[in-house]
């Protein structure tokens, strides 16, 4: 079962395991939020209150998918919590059918996580790296980026070779640890 | 379920950065392949302007600050339950002691209150109360009320033992000579009910305005019994099937327990409580219930439709309570009127529709259920003698 690969354990107990995970999901669950919600201050909220809910279940927990899940879940569910005190935008009830929908959740799942791992990876970059690679994710050329950077474009294009084959490294490892832990 | 998202979400991540082995790309091939959304949210999510945004919008947010604001919410939640857990032990000595309190100043002032609408009312409709007419074989009439306690004798010799508010014809001993089949009716009036054991050791509540027409001995390959109106069974396992019949509809069961509700003109329900139950039309169609479901028919219809209900809902009455929930103002009032002696005047038809529900003690006059209604704000409540009149607010 290829699902199960990413089945990872995790322990949440002590507050440097739980901070860990604060920081890997925080804004990724806030720009989640905000696509219910519409507002970031309110995202912000309840991403926080999801957390301070999920320290104290924090024992419940021994998987990270379960995790990812229990957040996702829990930030959709208050977010529209929210949305149903908020009744004073017109198409407020056109928005909510369409927002407690299934496939509206695991869309924008799909989206936080790929982003969200993407990010994370290339934040373990060296710097230079880092900014060529944010660059490149956001559509601009070799040429447009070297001129950003104040670099040369031959450059640009050596860095990213090897950004690309540590992203590569980087990537499986977290898939092929995944899934020896769960053997 | 969920893990499927995140699975999906790390293969469109390794596309991104280029890392997808042949069989991945195959598995992702075939997501994207199977519906249009799939392959509009990865066109969507591979899109360099959609990445731009993300990124932009990602800088909305400052993880360092929304830990600090975890962190005293975390505290604050610890605070509160602190706070909590003192309240529950303040709750658990001050509570008695309010109960305590409440216990002797309470119904003092409820008798109170009561005197004081009966002389307002002037007029109080009472509920119904055990009382059944009993038709004999022989068509002798026997009028029954709760206090009887008496032995009645049927034409082959059988005795009928009447205990308080019970029907007993288990005491019968059997007599094998007996050729024809002896039939029993038991009718019960408007505001009556009335229990029965019959022979075989069934147990029978009906309801007002309901009637049961049984045989004395169950002598033939199967139990029958005829019924009008509503009862609830509580069906004694013999092997023998049990089946109740009303109009063109049967029931067919074994041992178990369950409910009819068969009044003229209202929707036909069975509700199945314990065992298994097969409802028949005259159409030859029929259906089998599983505990806690529900076999409705339509007046004038013949399709049977079978939902999962609250049982509570419907055996309420075995309970002595009047217990609606979300009915038509009608509907209750129908029934109802079955078990009260009174008439209902609507002043618009629209009342009519509008939904209640309540669970009230059948045994007591309707005041409590009346003021109920009155109490939900909308619609306003006239006493009239026995006539009651609902108008708008």
């Amino acid at each position: 079962m290829e699902e199960t690969r990413s089945v990872q354990p995790i322990t949440l107990t002590n507050e440097t395991d739980f901070r860990r995970i604060f920081d890997d999901f925080y804004v990724s669950l806030c720009v989640f939020a905000s696509h219910y919600i519409e507002d970031d201050a309110s995202a912000a909220d309840i991403v926080q209150d999801c957390f301070v809910k999920l320290w104290q279940l924090r024992t419940d927990f021994f998987y990270l998918h379960q995790v990812k899940s229990f957040l996702y879940t829990s930030v959709r569910n208050k977010a529209l919590n929210e949305l149903e005190h908020l009744k004073i935008v017109n198409d407020y009830a056109r928005k909510l059918t369409e927002k407690s929908n299934d496939s509206f959740y695991q869309d924008h799942v799909v989206e936080e996580e790929v982003y969200r791992i993407l990010i994370e990876a290339i934040d373990q970059l060296p710097e230079q790296m880092r900014a060529i690679m944010r660059l490149a994710l956001e559509g601009k050329s070799n040429k447009e980026i070297a001129e950003a950077l104040n670099v040369s474009a031959d450059t640009v294009h050596t860095l990213k070779k090897i950004a690309y084959r540590k992203l590569r490294v980087a990537l499986k490892e977290y898939y092929y640890l995944a899934f020896l832990l769960f053997l | 379920m969920y893990t499927q998202e995140f699975y999906i979400a790390e293969l469109i991540t390794r596309h991104l950065a280029e890392t997808l082995t042949d069989d991945e790309t195959q598995k992702l091939n075939s997501w994207r392949a199977a519906s249009p959304e799939n392959e509009a949210l990865f066109q969507k999510l591979c899109s360099h302007q959609h990445i731009a945004q993300h990124i932009e919008h990602r800088r909305n947010f400052d993880a360092s600050k929304g830990w600090q604001q975890v962190e005293q919410k975390m505290k604050r939640t610890h605070r509160k339950q602190f706070y909590l857990k003192v309240a529950q032990y303040a709750a658990i000595f001050i509570l008695p002691l309010i109960i305590g309190i409440l216990a002797i100043t309470l119904p003092q002032q409820m008798e109170n209150d009561m005197a004081q609408q009966l002389s307002e009312k002037g007029h109080l409709i009472l509920p119904g109360e055990k009382k059944a007419v009993l038709t004999l074989g022989n068509g002798e009439v026997i009028a029954l009320t709760a206090l009887q306690d008496t032995r009645l004798k049927e034409k082959d010799g059988t005795a009928i033992q009447v205990d308080s508010a019970t029907l007993n014809y288990q005491a019968i001993k059997k007599n094998t000579s007996a050729i024809q089949e002896v039939y029993n009716k038991v009718e019960i009036p408007r505001g009556g009910e009335y229990s029965l054991l019959l022979s075989d050791g069934t147990r029978v509540r009906l309801n007002s305005m309901s009637s049961l027409r049984f045989p004395v001995h169950f002598s033939g390959a199967t139990r029958e019994v005829e019924l009008q109106g509503e009862a609830y069974f509580e069906v004694s396992k013999n092997g023998k099937p049990f089946i109740v019949k009303t109009g063109n509809k049967q029931v067919e069961v074994l041992g178990t327990t369950f409910n009819i509700a068969a009044y003229q003109g209202e929707e036909y329900q069975a509700t199945l409580l314990t065992g298994s139950v097969r409802v028949h039309t005259s159409q030859g169609e029929n259906q089998l219930l599983k505990p806690s479901e529900q076999a409705c028919i339509a007046p004038g219809t013949d399709e049977i439709s079978v939902r999962k209900v609250d049982t509570y809902l419907y055996t309420s009455w075995i309970q002595g309570r009047i217990y609606f929930k979300d009915q038509r103002l009608e509907d209750i009032m129908k029934s109802l009127t079955r078990w009260y002696d009174m008439t209902v005047i609507y002043k618009n038809e629209k009342l009519k529709n509008l939904k209640f529900g309540c669970n009230v003690d059948r045994y007591k006059d309707i005041t409590p259920f009346l003021e109920l209604l009155e109490s939900t704000g909308k619609v306003t409540i006239t006493i009239k003698d026995n006539t009651i009149t609902i108008g708008d607010k």
